[in-house]
């Protein structure tokens, strides 16, 4: 009988066998591919046995889903504060060599999305909100950031930058949602256009008092009832709001329901909220 | 837009399919209160598109986000001696690129932009590195130290040089008892298995990679290790993972 030596061997042997098999080691377009969702079923498959025999492949798959909080592989040395700071004078230095990137230019108006989502106007609870520790203008910086990008321009909502981009940049579409029923009335529902470029889905759940819960969990339906996605551990933003992202390529078009609950500490869940989404 | 069918992203049993969308693809951003050190990010930010003195406002954007760009790069043996100036290179652009972000005030936004570019530097350096050593064996993202060639199945079965011929049928008859039982588990759970086999995953790793929840993989490895062991028992003394 063999030891644990011939055990490491034999999964050694086979992994050489499947390699062989199935070909070379994934590229990254491929594992962001699948990253992404974009494969169909028999792609995925046949990515997934060759991901299996190829560890870095598996690897990198783990750290793009774990970014920014990616851990050193055995035998990577890790990298202190102070060897950072050191990296940052040199880094310096070469950012001091490069032409100042001009300021943006100021934006030009923006097509109307399809549905132009009510702006957001927190109130109660949530309105009044501080974060302990938090310098003035911080919170300052991030209000008007996002007052900027909502109340502004009227509307929160998907369209992303129409301008050239570069290859690296990422285009967000944002949308900002309101319950369907408030104050007796029934909100119809959000439709978003993702336009092409967009590549992640933002969705801003808007809420007048998210009450004082030990946390919340939300949770999308798809037009079948169908539970598609859920999550606890939420919090509001001092804004009072609930922030969602997704990559575009995982919501289809179709019509979702998200229900928002608070949970207790004892973990006894009460809806607090539900928003209508169309997806086009 | 195609339609892509959503998997269940629960865990435990209401999970339909184990190699269903990895659950990254949720990546639900808890923009839960924002820390003060993301509205730091999201200031910098700010000030570097109206202008101010990356000195004073990139360096923050640095200390944040070099660690994980150099472990990323540094994680992948093929990349490893490039981690630093890929990191760099990353930031570069992000300091180049940066007044054509459209701002919003979401840190998770700012992220995932920055973490775009890192994505691109990847790609682009491997396929760099390809072009440079292209050659008659396929240049991998398994470079360095996991490029060793892997012997072929006898060659490993016989790495020990087994004394007798009975030895070394005995040897090769059990990497394919091994194979055989990994490959006759279901789906899931045969890949759960083979990337704690043969990539050395851990439970979240491997629930990452899969997008399950980490108790299905827990569930799932314990299942494989119940069905493993009784097979193999007469034949690998040690079956550990």
């Amino acid at each position: 009988m063999g030891g644990q030596d011939d055990f490491a061997d034999a999964l050694k042997a086979i992994m050489a066998a499947k390699r062989r098999e199935l070909g070379g080691p994934p590229m990254p377009e491929e594992l962001l591919a699948y990253r992404d969702g974009s494969l169909d079923p028999a792609e995925r498959e046949r990515l997934e046995a060759r991901i299996a025999v190829y560890p870095d492949a598996a690897r990198s798959l783990a750290d793009l889903a774990a970014f920014p909080n990616i851990e050193p592989a055995p035998g990577v040395p890790d990298i202190s504060e102070e060897e950072v700071a050191a990296r940052w004078q040199t880094f310096r230095q070469r950012l001091a060599e490069l032409p100042a990137p001009q300021p943006a230019a100021p934006e030009e108006p923006r097509e109307v999305p399809v549905v132009p989502l009510r702006p957001h106007a927190p109130s109660g609870s949530g309105k009044n909100r501080t974060v302990h520790g938090v310098p003035p203008w911080w919170l300052a910086a991030a209000a008007s950031a996002a007052l900027a990008v909502g109340l502004g321009s009227g509307f929160l909502a998907g369209r992303a930058s129409r301008d050239p981009v570069p290859a690296s940049a990422i285009n967000v579409a944002i949308a900002e949602l309101r319950p369907i029923e408030e104050g007796g009335a029934r909100a119809s529902s959000s439709a978003i256009d993702l336009n092409e470029e967009a590549e992640d889905l933002v969705l801003i759940l808007g809420l007048d008092d998210p009450g004082n819960f030990a946390n919340y969990k939300a949770e999308i339906v798809d037009a079948q009832g169908t539970q598609v996605w859920s999550r606890e551990g939420l919090h509001p933003t001092p804004l009072g709001t609930f922030h969602l992202s997704f990559r575009r390529s995982a919501l289809g078009p179709g019509q979702y329901r998200i229900n928002l609950f608070g949970l207790d500490k004892t973990g006894q869940k009460t809806r607090i909220a539900t928003y209508e989404l169309r997806l086009l | 837009m195609p339609f892509t069918p959503l998997p269940l992203a629960g865990e435990g049993p209401g999970v339909k399919a184990p190699l269903a969308q990895p659950r990254h693809l949720w990546k639900a951003t808890e923009v839960n209160p924002p820390r003060p050190e993301d509205e730091e990010i999201l200031a910098a930010v700010r000030a570097l598109q109206e202008g101010a003195d990356p000195d004073a406002f990139f360096e923050i954007i640095f200390a944040r986000f070099y660690r994980p760009l150099y472990l990323f790069f540094a994680n992948r043996p093929a990349l490893r001696e490039e981690a630093n100036d890929l990191a760099q290179t990353t930031l570069i652009r992000v300091y180049q690129n940066i007044h054509r972000y459209r701002f919003q005030a979401s840190f998770e936004a700012f992220q995932a932009w920055l973490w775009q570019i890192g994505e691109n530097i990847w790609k682009n350096a491997v396929r760099d590195r390809q072009a440079v050593k292209r050659g008659p064996s396929t240049e991998t993202l398994n470079g360095g130290e996991d490029e060793k060639p892997i012997p072929s199945p006898l060659v490993a079965a016989f790495a020990e040089a087994p004394a007798t011929p009975e030895e070394m049928v005995l040897s090769a008859e059990r990497v394919k008892i091994l194979r055989e039982a990994i490959e006759e588990l279901p789906p899931g759970m045969r890949r759960c298995t083979e990337l704690r086999l043969f990539s050395d995953l851990d439970y979240r790793e491997i629930s990452d990679v899969m997008g399950i929840g980490l108790s299905s993989v827990k569930s799932q490895l314990f299942e494989a290790r119940k069905r493993l062991k009784p097979v193999l028992a007469e034949h690998f003394q040690t079956v550990d993972f």
